[in-house]
C-alpha cells in the first residue's frame, strides 16, 4: 500500500512539473519577432561557455564535448572545442579555417564549398535571428513559462536529406539563443547549450584568426 | 639480343628476390591452414566498452575531420559511426557475423568510389576479412602472420601472448597497397590505429583513442 502511494504520488509530481515545462503554441508571433530583431540590432558580440551532446539515437549513445563559442558582427564566428579533445574552427564572410589538435591550420574558400556555405549561413543567423527572414525554413512558434522554443524545419531539398529540424531556445527576455537541437533524418539529435554568456563584452583582437 | 635477354633475367630475378623479401612472411615457417578465432586474436571492437577515436580521413584530395565511435550494439551487431566534431554524422557501418553494412552516409560522401573504399578500409581495419575466415598460419617466435586468401592477399601480423593484431598489409599485383598499423593502451583497447592506402586511389585514415571517453555498455 505505501509502495502504491509512492507511487502515484510520484507520478502526480511528474505529471505537474511535465505540465509546467510543455511548451504550448505561441499566438503573439509578430511581438517575439519583433524582439528578435531587437536582439539582433543590439547584439554586437556574443560569448559563452557550450555543451555539445551528440545522441545517437540507434547506439544509445552520448558524444560530450565542451568548450567556448564566440561572435563578433558582421559575419565573424569561433567555436572552439576543449574537452574531450581539441579543434578550432572560425568562419568568417569569405573563409573557414579549422585548427586541429596537431595544430596545423586549414583553410577552406567559404564559396567554393556549398556545404561549408550552407552551415555558415544556418551558425551565423541562428546566433544573430537573421535564421526567421532566411525563407530556409519553415518555422513554428512555442513557448512555456521560461522559455520560447522555434521549430524550423529545413524546405530545401538537400537540406532535408540530412536534417530533419532545428529547435531552438530563446530566454524569455530573448537575449540571446539559450539552447540548439539538430535533429537529423535518423533521429540522433545534436543539443548545445550556451552558459556563461556575455553579450557585447569586448572581444579579444585576433579571436577570428588561426595560426 | 643475347646481351638484352641477360639483362632482362638480371632485372626479373632482381624484382623475384625483391619481392620476395618484401614478403611479410619472410622467415616465418609455414603452419597450415585454420579458421581464426577470437583464441587466436582478439576482435577490435570491445564487448563490454564503446571507444572513441578523434579522427581524420583522407579520401582522394579530400579531408575530412571527427570522431569515430565503435560500440557493440548487441551480440550480434556492432557500428562504426563517423561524426563530425560539430555533431554531423557523417557514415555508419553496421558489422554483424555475416555482413558488412552501411546504414547511413551523409548525402555529398555519396559516390560509389568513396562508399566503395570507406566500407573496404573499414572493414580491413576492423579485421572483418580475418576473424571467423580461413587463414594460413605463419609463425616466428612470439608472432604469428595470418594470410587471407581474397581477391588480393592479406597478411595480419599478430603477437601470440597478447592475441593483438599489430599490422595488416595488403598486396597488390607487385607492392603493397594498404597498410594498418595497430597500437593498444594498457587496457589492451586500441589506442592508435593508421592506415595507408597507396597506389593511384589515396587513402589515409587516422584514428587516435580519446583518453577516458570510452564508456562501459
Amino acid at each position: 500500500m505505501p509502495k502504491l502511494f509512492l507511487h502515484l504520488f510520484f507520478s502526480v509530481l511528474a505529471l505537474s512539473l511535465a505540465s509546467q515545462s510543455a511548451f504550448k503554441t505561441l499566438k503573439d508571433t509578430t511581438a517575439f519577432k519583433q524582439k528578435v530583431n531587437n536582439m539582433s540590432a543590439q547584439t554586437l558580440s556574443l560569448e559563452s561557455d557550450f555543451v555539445q551532446v551528440k545522441n545517437l539515437s540507434m547506439l544509445s549513445e552520448k558524444i560530450t564535448s565542451k568548450g567556448h563559442f564566440c561572435f563578433q558582427k558582421q559575419n565573424n564566428l569561433r567555436w572552439e572545442y576543449t574537452e574531450p579533445y581539441k579543434y578550432v574552427i572560425v568562419i568568417t564572410k569569405e573563409k573557414i579555417l579549422i585548427k586541429d589538435e596537431n595544430n596545423k591550420v586549414k583553410k577552406y574558400d567559404m564559396n567554393a564549398n556549398k556545404v561549408f556555405k550552407e552551415i555558415n549561413d544556418i551558425m551565423i543567423s541562428c546566433v544573430n535571428g537573421d535564421i526567421l527572414n532566411s525563407g530556409k525554413f519553415s518555422i513554428s512558434y512555442f513557448e512555456n513559462d521560461k522559455a520560447y522554443k522555434l521549430e524550423l524545419s529545413p524546405l530545401n531539398k538537400a537540406m532535408k536529406q540530412s536534417l530533419k529540424k532545428i529547435n531552438m531556445y530563446f530566454d524569455k527576455n530573448v537575449s540571446s539563443v539559450s539552447k540548439l537541437e539538430m535533429i537529423e533524418n535518423g533521429d540522433d539529435i545534436t543539443t548545445i547549450d550556451f552558459t556563461n554568456k556575455k553579450i557585447n563584452a569586448p572581444v579579444v583582437p585576433g579571436k577570428f584568426m588561426l595560426k | 639480343m643475347r646481351r638484352l635477354s641477360l639483362g632482362n633475367l638480371c632485372l626479373s630475378s632482381f624484382l623475384f628476390v625483391f619481392v620476395q623479401a618484401c614478403s611479410p612472411t619472410l622467415g616465418y615457417t609455414y603452419r597450415g591452414k585454420t579458421v581464426i578465432t577470437e583464441r587466436l586474436t582478439k576482435s577490435i571492437i570491445p564487448q563490454e566498452k564503446s571507444l572513441l577515436f578523434k579522427t581524420r580521413i583522407q579520401v582522394y584530395n579530400k579531408r575530412y575531420s571527427g570522431l569515430i565511435l565503435l560500440k557493440q550494439t548487441d551480440k550480434t551487431t556492432a557500428h562504426l559511426t563517423f561524426v563530425t566534431e560539430i555533431g554531423m554524422k557523417m557514415f555508419d557501418f553496421e558489422i554483424k557475423d555475416t555482413s558488412f553494412k552501411l546504414v547511413y552516409i551523409f548525402e555529398p560522401l555519396n559516390k560509389p568510389n568513396i562508399v566503395r573504399l570507406l566500407s573496404a578500409d573499414m572493414k580491413l581495419i576492423l579485421l572483418k576479412d580475418l576473424l571467423n575466415q580461413e587463414a594460413g598460419i605463419y609463425t616466428k617466435r612470439n608472432k604469428n602472420v595470418f594470410k587471407t586468401a581474397g581477391q588480393r592477399s592479406t597478411y595480419y601480423q599478430t603477437d601470440t601472448t597478447l592475441r593483438l593484431v599489430e599490422k595488416t598489409w595488403t598486396k597488390g599485383q607487385v607492392f603493397t597497397k594498404t597498410k594498418v598499423a595497430y597500437l593498444y593502451n594498457d587496457s589492451l583497447e586500441a589506442q592508435r590505429i593508421s592506415l595507408k592506402h597507396s597506389g593511384l586511389i589515396r587513402v589515409k585514415i587516422e584514428m587516435n583513442g580519446i583518453a577516458g571517453a570510452s564508456k562501459t555498455n
